[in-house]
């Protein structure tokens, strides 16, 4: 995982680049995904790893399947010499890190973070507009909330932005009680 | 079913109405990969270098790598029970360990917990393992002297209270002996000892505990103890662990004294940590900081000034200097001190004591060769009478190495030169000293004067240790108020010069031997 990671970063950080120069953030991410969603598919991972095929015919297998996509607009110019690059560096099967990475350099240009709000009983409109708004102020971004529900925190709820963890749970307070009490 | 004595139900009842259990907002990363003690974790995207993560179970680690993609973590401990995937929290903290008093007479392990089953410790302050030495400002030059009891390291290398001196020599040449008699002699000083053993055996600890149990010198003393089966993480630490331990002391104005036992085991722990971090290897395969490993940790031992205690201790400890005396041990490779872990620490230290295993199969113990140990600070610490006297001591020695050599080829020798190697003879063999037997200064200053004055020249160099042994407890007996004087104020003129040779004539025509 974090392999890839630091392999995509420099791909992901020119094709942002590219892509705010020419001012198409949109478009790029929605290629980007399709492109990526075929990349992480099985049997398209298995044919990357084929030394049979060469780089060219790697670009046109994943070029035909894109084509096929409903939906996004058709490959740019741009796209294929992205696709070519990657093929040529032997880097086809990064593309889901590199959506990844640009997705999140794009979100934070947008001053935009994802936040995970994961509680014991199902959020109310009105919990999660409270939530979102206090985020908004620790955070200094706008936010964009999704939740779940998981019964097994008992009551409270977790909330992730990136690395950061707000754990207000019941379930996490009785593991911490119980460390204390067994000291 | 039994009960545990902390399951009381007032005790139960303090600790869950004292439990914090706030939400917290803290950074979280997932293991990636584990081994050998070694966790790289992705994600902790504001974790500091040195940090305490903590890990499912109570575990914890202390970040030491931080990279692109992934940090290094070393763990403290265990780590049986983390699997990949599990998350790692940020604490915040740096890795501290509890201080104080309450502390002593107890064997602790490198994260201050209670090893020898006498119950948990009730610790309110808590201090960084790794913290700044004190700067130039805050210091003062060493001049009160910190006697080991050994005669010939107090009279031929003393020691300073605030002074690193090593202790360097082979396996089994009395390394650690010097340094316990050295903890037994500190008893009713005042001076608070903190022993740091690393990668010994558990069964050695254990004996040394026994010993300093026996002698009473336990209960101002600090075990701080990382076994050969501990971690390597835990064995890298232990020093610092120690070394704050005895700042604790120090810096509320009180004089403390610590034993690196040994510091070649803890430049194998932090090269193996650092290897398995995949730090590139130098010489000998250490580290590149592996100088400032020992160079960080022995500058923290010194003596700092009144106006620096009383900013310490917030101006509760007033006009009272204090100080952390080091004694690091090197244990070296069949006599070799151009090594590199050697050669660092001898470069950082106020000095060195040499031990040699010729010596003590010899029977010459404490081992020490006069030659090549020096103290260069301690001359300045050493109380009047021992410093009038022991310097006599290092001179007959000193000539008498170099006649012993000449002498080998010459059959017959003048008078002089004679005279010299007989009294070399028998100040070699008064230099001898059993282990656990410290002397206090009036009884080192008494056989310093027999030997300097030439009271030995006409006993036989085999009855010396006998004479030495009987003038003590004779003087002890008959002088008991002269010993006294001397050790209240350690001073030496022509009247207390006069009342010494009296008491060793007397002995000389009355005692027995």
């Amino acid at each position: 995982m974090s392999d890839f990671e630091t392999i995509a970063r420099p791909y992901s950080k020119a094709l942002f680049e590219l892509a705010s120069e020419s001012k198409s953030l949109q478009a790029w991410s929605d290629s980007l995904t399709a492109a990526a969603a075929i990349a992480d598919d099985e049997a398209m991972q298995t044919m990357f790893e084929l030394s049979s095929m060469l780089p060219s015919e790697h670009v046109e297998l994943l070029l035909s399947v894109y084509a096929g996509i409903d939906g996004v607009q058709k490959a740019t110019a741009e796209l294929k010499n992205f696709f070519s690059l990657l093929a040529e560096n032997g880097r086809l099967p990064a593309l889901p890190a590199i959506a990844l990475g640009y997705e999140m350099l794009k979100q934070e240009a947008d001053g935009k973070v994802d936040v995970q709000v994961t509680s014991a009983q199902k959020l109310t409109k009105k919990q999660k507009d409270e939530i979102a708004k206090s985020m908004e102020k620790k955070l200094g971004k706008e936010v964009n909330i999704s939740s779940e529900v998981d019964a097994t925190l008992i009551a409270g709820a977790i909330i992730r932005a990136g690395d950061l963890v707000i754990d207000g749970s019941v379930q996490a307070r009785l593991d911490k009680l119980s460390t204390a009490l067994n000291k | 079913m039994q009960l545990n004595p902390s399951e009381i139900s007032e005790l139960i009842k303090d600790r869950i109405k004292n439990f914090e259990g706030a939400a917290e907002a803290r950074t979280e990363g997932t293991v990636v990969s584990l081994m050998d003690g070694i966790a790289r974790i992705h994600g902790l995207a504001d974790v500091m270098s040195g940090e305490m993560i903590e890990f499912p179970g109570d575990t914890y680690g202390m970040a030491l790598n931080l990279e692109r993609d992934s940090v290094g973590v070393v763990i403290l401990g265990a780590y049986g029970h983390i699997s990949e995937g599990d998350t790692a929290k940020c604490t915040g903290r740096i890795l501290e360990v509890p201080v104080g008093e309450q502390l002593l007479g107890r064997v602790v392990n490198s994260l201050g917990e209670v090893i020898d089953g006498k119950g948990a410790i009730e610790s309110t302050q808590f201090m960084p393992i790794e913290r700044i030495a004190p700067g130039v400002i805050e210091r003062q030059s060493v001049d009160q002297p910190m006697q080991t009891g050994l005669k010939a390291i107090d009279a031929m290398v003393p020691v300073g209270r605030g002074q690193r001196e090593l202790i360097i020599g082979d396996r089994q040449t009395g390394k650690s002996a010097v340094a316990i008699d050295a903890i037994i002699n500190q008893k009713g000083t005042g001076i608070k000892c903190i022993y740091v053993a690393i990668g010994q055996k558990a069964s050695t600890i254990a004996n040394v505990v026994r010993k300093l149990e026996e002698h009473d010198a336990l209960a101002h003393t600090i075990i701080v103890a990382a076994n050969a089966s501990d971690s390597a993480a835990l064995q890298y630490i232990a020093p610092y662990s120690g070394c704050t331990m005895g700042e604790y002391f120090r810096d509320k104005g009180e004089d403390a004294l610590i034993v690196y036992d040994d510091l070649t085991k803890q430049a194998w722990a932090y090269r193996q940590v650092s290897l398995l971090l995949r730090r590139p290897p130098g010489r000998e395969a250490y580290p590149g900081d592996v100088f400032y490993l020992h160079s960080r940790l022995l500058e923290r031992a010194s003596r700092i000034n009144a106006v620096c205690v009383e900013k310490y201790s917030n101006g509760a400890v007033k006009g009272k200097t204090g100080s952390l005396t080091a004694l690091p041990i090197i244990e070296t490779q069949g006599g070799d001190v151009s090594a590199f872990v050697p050669t660092n620490v001898i470069s950082i230290t106020d000095g060195q004591i040499f031990l040699e295993s010729d010596l003590f199969n010899a029977g010459i113990r404490p081992a020490i060769n006069a030659g090549l140990s020096v103290s260069r600070v301690g001359g300045a610490a050493q109380t009047k009478i021992i410093k009038k006297l022991g310097g006599g001591v290092r001179l007959a020695l000193a000539q008498y190495r170099e006649l012993a050599a000449f002498s080998q080829f010459a059959s017959d020798l003048d008078e002089a030169t004679r005279k010299q190697l007989e009294r070399g003879q028998r100040v070699t063999e008064l230099m001898k000293q059993r282990q656990y037997a410290p002397l206090n200064v009036a009884e080192m200053g008494v056989v310093l004067y027999a030997a300097n004055e030439g009271f030995l020249d006409d006993v036989d160099v085999n009855k010396i240790v006998a004479f030495e042994s009987a003038l003590l407890a004779y003087v002890k007996s008959n002088s008991a108020d002269l010993l006294d004087s001397i050790n209240a104020s350690g001073d030496y003129n022509n009247e207390i010069a006069g009342k010494i040779a009296a008491a060793i004539s007397d002995f000389k025509t009355n005692g027995v031997y």
